[in-house]
């Protein structure tokens, strides 16, 4: 590294050799494949790579556990691929202050680990948690049903380093809950797709683990009445941690009951004693116009419950599945959802999540039997009933004609201005994040 | 540009009520809510009192135009200096822009205007069976619009999270003279997070002219607690244990013997003047849930020694306690004629030890000093009494305030918590950042107001000698952004 300081960056060909034709491929994105690809274990050489990458105006695409790849725009540019779960080191846990520090190659499904023997989590769904990485989940932004009880992954960060595509290091934030020191730039980077920087280690906040949960499950004739029991739940004062409404489709998938009914799914969180009255309450309040209800009694059968669903919102990024998400408030949820499932009936709609605790919704949807023209279609139909709609994975041929992230967001000329400022080389994921930044 | 053109161009804008230039009319304006021998004050050269969006964006388009400093202000309730004119210009003080424009429980939010004073939000939408979470001290005067600038805390913020957790949505006023929305009601909107990018932000980069946030429904149940505790390490280590059981209260403070005291001869709460500490505990949630924690509570703090353990059995019991805690700063005038509150954080496991610090920075240095203080937050205030007349005090209260930043700074913590940085701790932001780090806060700053005329002099620390924030580019690579200071 002396030398380098002396002599500037080694250009990327002297610092890599060219991965084999399997890695390449491996880290296609949008079967665009990188001319390079390097796992740096330490943030120096991450630095070292990036620094190099720069002079050479090699444009980089980070890449965490790879379960979110499919999302953003085709990249306008990639020459190397930077494999972050070389850093994946816990650079420290305090249990007792209830934080820790872990660098961006961590994976969800370790820290969970780690954490449960101390009886606390990182409340944060991932469908695949096994692979996916915090700076992964991070970049991407997106969190799960748990948010009705936890708040979302950004409401966790309390600090964050990142390196600059200039090769400087940058941090915000702090080991400590609460802290205004400063700008808040983690919320500048979460949900950024890395194009303003590259996520190198985060800070969280953690919580005492639930010490019991329970997930009662109904089912329902049609979607009227699972709306219906999901809005009293929401409007009570049950205090629950997800509550989710599935198609048939989605809910033989996620709760394993067949036949054509709609599905209605709660999570109850709560001391060992309280979390059983708070399951017999939800039941009242659901069992109407239900099928049938049935509760998980044991916490490892609701927790298992949750990761199926979370699986049929997510996908793996290799899955020929369309995957849609769209913003659908709880008070439209019902007439939007209904009238989008009627313009959808040709399209063979698999699964739809709408999940009423966070106001967002899922729409899958079997690639091999759509065709582009339906896919158009599709990203319309969504648009007029979604407050906002993102392809969340979809074919790169097809991706191509859009803009994943649908229309830019107003003030997006602040959002260039920042790509200016912070990436003026356009070295970081171009193309990939909204407005085609 | 004369000022009298100046004059007649606002006067235009938002009408000549809402224009104010008399030097008797802007002496309020100088002062927030800080001490001015420790952050300063100003006058700004104009105070406008818009009552619309539009009003706002013309003002800022006119101050854009003549190139004068914009300073955005709510209620001016800010402890660090935050909403002084620090180089005069246009004030835009928001109090006249206070309806609440929608509000939608099935969505759980609230449109409100800036200017609306916190607590007035709750008070309307607390029948119904929601409440707006953040909850500072000063909520019965200070707006939702400061609360936005400052990302606002408040004793409920252990349970519920800071004021950034709690906006969805925002309209703004950017340097540029467009008004825009950020954010909705529905999360995860494509892009990158304005909402969260600009709260916090301190008026630095945009003002808030609207505000979509989060309606909180109200729990089932509710139990207040407070516990005595013969000693502050007895109370901190109560604390600690409490939060090791797994147990989220929705509210965790401690108040010291020297609180006490003024809270009591101010209010009569019930706080037992004999404690040497005494901790405010909030559980809510479900029936059941609250029930339990509440045993599991009065268990671990009779374990701790705790003198006794009060659970509050009536609204009015609870809200007397709570009277005590949150007027806590006013009652300081019963103790001393200044006090310099500091508000700085540390991981919640240095607590015991930081306020021993503490107390012995005040020996140290001859100042008698109250704690009250967010203890399950790790958040403390240190209200360090004096009286600014007496020669040699103010020098040493700044040195003890200093200490405390190095301590907290060095086991882990922040410099401020809840109350921002402003004009009063801008000096000190090197101790917890590089100037790599301030480089990048700097690009954002940049990519936002590049003239660098909202809210100027804030948040950013004085470069040696060259006053501005161009001076860190020589440590940093400033230079590679182009970054420029008018």
């Amino acid at each position: 590294m002396s030398s380098e300081a002396d002599t500037g960056p080694l250009p990327l060909a002297q610092r890599l050799s060219e991965p084999a034709i399997a890695d390449a491929v491996s880290y296609a994105v949008d079967q665009m494949t990188p001319e390079y690809v390097a796992r740096p274990e330490t943030v120096d050489d991450l630095t070292g790579l990036i620094k190099s990458a720069a002079a050479d105006g090699a444009a980089i695409i980070p890449w965490g556990g790879g379960t979110q790849m499919g999302l953003g725009n085709v990249p306008e540019r990639y020459r190397l691929g930077v494999d972050l779960t070389g850093l994946n080191e816990v650079l420290r846990y305090d249990p007792d202050d209830m934080t820790m520090s872990v660098q961006a190659g961590c994976r969800l499904q370790d820290l969970n680990l780690m954490l449960r023997e101390n009886r606390q989590i990182l409340p944060v769904d991932a469908a695949y948690p096994e692979q996916a990485t915090i700076g992964g989940l991070v970049a991407v932004g997106a969190s799960g049903p748990r948010r009705l009880g936890y708040g979302p992954l950004r409401d966790l960060i309390i600090g964050m380093t990142v390196l600059m595509a200039d090769g400087t290091v940058a941090t915000a934030g702090g080991q400590v809950v609460k802290n205004v020191t400063g700008y808040d730039m983690m919320r500048l980077h979460h949900g950024a797709l890395g194009s303003l920087g590259i996520v190198v280690s985060v800070n969280l906040k953690v919580i005492p683990r639930p010490q019991s949960e329970r997930t009662v499950v109904a089912t329902y004739q049609t979607l009227k009445d699972a709306d219906r029991a999901a809005l009293d739940v929401a409007a009570s004062q049950l205090g629950v941690t997800a509550l989710v409404v599935t198609n048939p489709e989605a809910t033989a998938e996620g709760t394993g009951v067949r036949g054509r009914f709609w599905g209605l799914a709660v999570r109850c969180e709560a001391p060992p004693s309280a979390v059983v009255r708070q399951a017999e309450r939800v039941v009242q309040y659901i069992q109407a116009s239900a099928e049938e209800v049935f509760t998980e009694e044991s916490s490892d059968e609701s927790d298992a419950r949750w990761q199926h669903i979370c699986r049929a919102i997510d996908q793996r990024r290799d899955s020929p599945d369309i995957a849609v998400r769209l913003g659908i408030r709880t008070s439209r949820t019902r007439d939007n959802a209904g009238s989008l499932l009627d313009e959808l009936k040709s399209f063979g709609l698999s699964r739809l999540t709408l999940d009423y605790g966070s106001a967002l919704g899922y729409l899958r949807f079997p690639g091999s039997e759509i065709t582009s023209e339906d896919f158009t279609e599709i990203v319309r139909a969504c648009n007029r009933y979604g407050d906002h709609v993102t392809v969340m994975t979809a074919p790169a041929e097809w991706k191509h004609a859009i803009d994943v992230f649908g229309s830019r967001p107003a003030g997006f000329s602040m959002i260039e201005s920042l790509k200016a400022n912070l990436d003026p080389d356009r070295l970081l994921n171009p193309g990939r994040s909204v407005g085609r930044l | 540009m004369s000022t009298g053109n100046l004059k007649q161009r606002l006067t235009a804008a938002v009408g000549p009520s809402a224009v104010l230039d008399d030097p008797y009319d802007l002496l309020v304006y100088e002062y927030d809510a800080s001490d001015e021998v420790i952050a300063g004050n100003h006058q700004p050269d104009f105070v406008v009192l818009p009552e619309t969006a539009e009003q706002v964006a013309e003002v800022v388009r006119i101050a854009r135009e003549l190139n004068v400093p914009v300073t955005p202000r709510g209620a001016g309730t800010g402890l660090a200096g935050g909403a002084i004119a620090a180089r005069g210009g246009i004030m835009v003080c928001l109090t006249r822009m206070k309806n609440v424009l929608e509000i939608n429980y099935l969505d759980r939010y609230a449109i409100v205007e800036p200017g609306l004073i916190n607590l007035d939000l709750s008070v309307r939408t607390t029948p119904d069976g929601y409440f707006f979470a953040p909850d500072p001290s000063s909520q019965k005067a200070c707006t939702i619009g400061g609360n936005v600038a400052n990302n606002s805390g408040g004793p409920h913020c252990l349970k519920y999270g800071v004021t950034s957790n709690h906006i969805l949505g925002l309209e703004v006023v950017l340097p540029n003279g467009e008004m825009i929305w950020t954010g909705g009601a529905a999360p995860e909107s494509p892009g990158i997070d304005m909402t969260g990018v600009m709260v916090g932000s301190e008026g630095t980069i945009g003002i808030v002219t609207k505000a979509m946030v989060r309606l909180t429904r109200v729990p089932e149940d509710v139990n207040v607690l407070m516990a005595p505790f013969p000693t502050i390490d007895a109370a901190s280590s109560a604390v600690s244990a409490i939060i090791a059981a797994g147990i989220l209260p929705a509210a965790l403070e401690m108040m010291d013997a020297l609180t006490i005291q003024a809270v009591e001869a101010a209010y009569h709460a019930g706080y037992p003047t004999d404690a040497g500490a005494v901790l405010l505990i909030e559980i809510d949630g479900l029936a059941e849930a609250v029930a339990e924690s509440t045993e599991q509570i009065v268990t671990i703090c009779k374990h701790h020694n705790a003198n006794e353990v009060r659970v509050a059995t009536s609204q009015a019991e609870r809200d007397l306690l709570w009277q005590g805690r949150k007027a806590a700063f006013g009652a300081m005038g019963r103790l001393t004629p200044n006090y310099y509150l500091q508000d700085t954080v540390v991981p919640r496991t240095k607590l015991p030890e930081t306020l021993r610090r503490v107390d012995e920075i005040g020996r140290d240095h001859k100042l008698k000093i109250a704690n009250v203080f967010h203890a399950g937050d790790g958040n403390l205030h240190p209200l360090i009494l004096f009286d600014r007349y007496k020669p040699g005090e103010l020098e040493r209260v700044l040195s003890a305030g200093t200490e405390m930043l190095h301590w907290c700074v060095d086991v882990g913590g922040a410099i401020s918590g809840e109350h921002g940085i402003g004009l009063e701790k801008k000096d000190h932001l090197t101790l917890m950042f590089s100037p790599q780090d301030l480089a990048a806060m700097a690009g954002l700053k940049k990519s936002f107001d590049p003239l660098n005329y909202f809210n100027p002099e804030k948040v950013f620390p004085t470069g040696a000698g060259c006053g501005e924030i161009d001076s860190l580019k020589k440590h940093a690579r400033w230079e590679k952004m182009g970054i420029h200071v008018v």
